[in-house]
């Protein structure tokens, strides 16, 4: 005699699941919204340009010399050049994103600098975008607030 | 912050009552302003690098303070200069040799001005430096501006003597003196060590992108 019906062997219900329909709920741990900052985290710098052309003009021609720089002097200053023309232009965009300024000053009229996108984004931010850390809290809500069960009382959270 | 913030205010010298020596002689034979402070003050001592005479070369100055070992300054110095005597003399030797006029104008007689240009021709148009990317260190070759690459020209040069002149083989000044003869008619180890670093870097070329 069994009393389980053979048909529920294999089927969820045996194991241990249930068979309604799984019921998925949303909730919005972040708020759907861009964060107020780009490339947050890493240091800002301009798009440097390696001189990569002048750089294979100079190897090319000291190689021709068998490494002698002797007749290469066009070259390495061109290469030179480049090279401090990139130097200055970094610099200038450091300048400009710990200023702050904006207009095309820093990008030359192509694109916003991240800076200065950084730096509009201060000037408005995003509305309802929240406090950090978002879902993070010292207590639970089934723990009460006088004893510190897990710990909880010194982290980086809400106060919930 | 706070300690980059703050300056040295006082050293052996103490800034009320010592001023700047001139090390200029055309400064030093004129007399002294009437609202010069040094007028009564005690001046510092100069330094022993700062002598105003007609020999005195920024090239040569610099040489010495990369030959020098363990603070020996003085023996560095000697060191130097003497190789510098060698030079004269072998020149002066070469130009009492040579016959025609043709010949003694293509010799150089100023020591400094062949020991500068050695040096000039030893110059690298690049360094190695090692960029981590990935767990894997890369020799990166980077480009060096001037001054780094005298300090680097005299260097090799410096590197290369010491090992010449090590249990005795030869005495430093000589090697110094051949070295830097060589290198002014663009020759000698130097100048092969210096196209061993272009070679490398060459070679290297592709990891060029890693400068960032």
């Amino acid at each position: 005699m069994f009393t389980t019906s053979p048909i529920f062997k294999e089927r969820a219900l045996a194991r241990g699941k249930s068979i309604y329909p799984k019921i998925k709920t949303f909730s919005e741990i972040l708020p759907l919204a861009g964060k107020n900052r780009v490339q947050a985290g890493q240091k800002q710098r301009a798009a440097s340009s390696s001189c990569t052309q002048e750089l294979q003009a100079l190897f090319g021609c000291l190689k021709k010399w068998e490494f002698d720089d002797k007749p290469c002097a066009k070259q390495h200053s061109s290469y030179m050049d480049c090279v401090h023309k990139g130097a200055e232009e970094a610099a200038e965009y450091m300048e400009a994103a710990k200023k702050g300024t904006l207009g095309d000053g820093g990008s030359s009229g192509k694109s916003m600098t991240s800076a200065q996108f950084n730096k509009i984004m201060k000037l408005f931010p995003q509305p309802d975008l929240g406090q950090q850390p978002y879902r993070q809290m010292k207590r639970l809500p089934t723990q009460s607030y006088a004893e510190d069960t897990f710990h909880r009382k010194h982290w980086a959270g809400k106060r919930s | 912050m706070a300690l980059r913030r703050s300056i040295r205010v006082c050293n052996m010298y103490d800034p009320r009552v010592f001023r700047e020596p001139i090390t200029d002689l055309k400064e030093l034979r004129k007399p002294l302003d009437k609202d010069d402070e040094r007028n009564f003050l005690f001046v510092k001592a100069m330094k022993s690098d700062e002598t105003p005479t007609f020999y005195k070369d920024r090239v040569i100055d610099k040489m010495i303070r990369v030959c020098t070992k363990d603070g020996q300054k003085e023996t560095a110095r000697q060191n130097v200069q003497n190789a510098l005597e060698i030079i004269k003399r072998r020149q002066y030797k070469a130009w009492k040799k040579a016959e025609t006029e043709e010949e003694r104008k293509t010799i150089e007689l100023d020591a400094f001005k062949v020991a500068k240009q050695g040096i000039r021709n030893c110059h690298p148009l690049m360094k190695l430096q090692g960029v981590t990317r990935g767990g894997t260190t890369y020799q990166v070759p980077f480009p060096i501006e001037e001054p780094e690459a005298e300090f680097r020209a005299m260097k090799m040069m410096r590197d290369i003597c010491r090992q010449r002149a090590k249990h005795g083989e030869t005495h430093f000044k000589d090697i110094l003196a051949t070295e830097l003869l060589a290198a002014s008619q663009n020759e000698g180890s130097t100048i092969q060590a210096k196209q061993e670093l272009h070679k490398t870097c060459e070679a290297n070329r592709a990891y060029a992108h890693y400068r960032a």
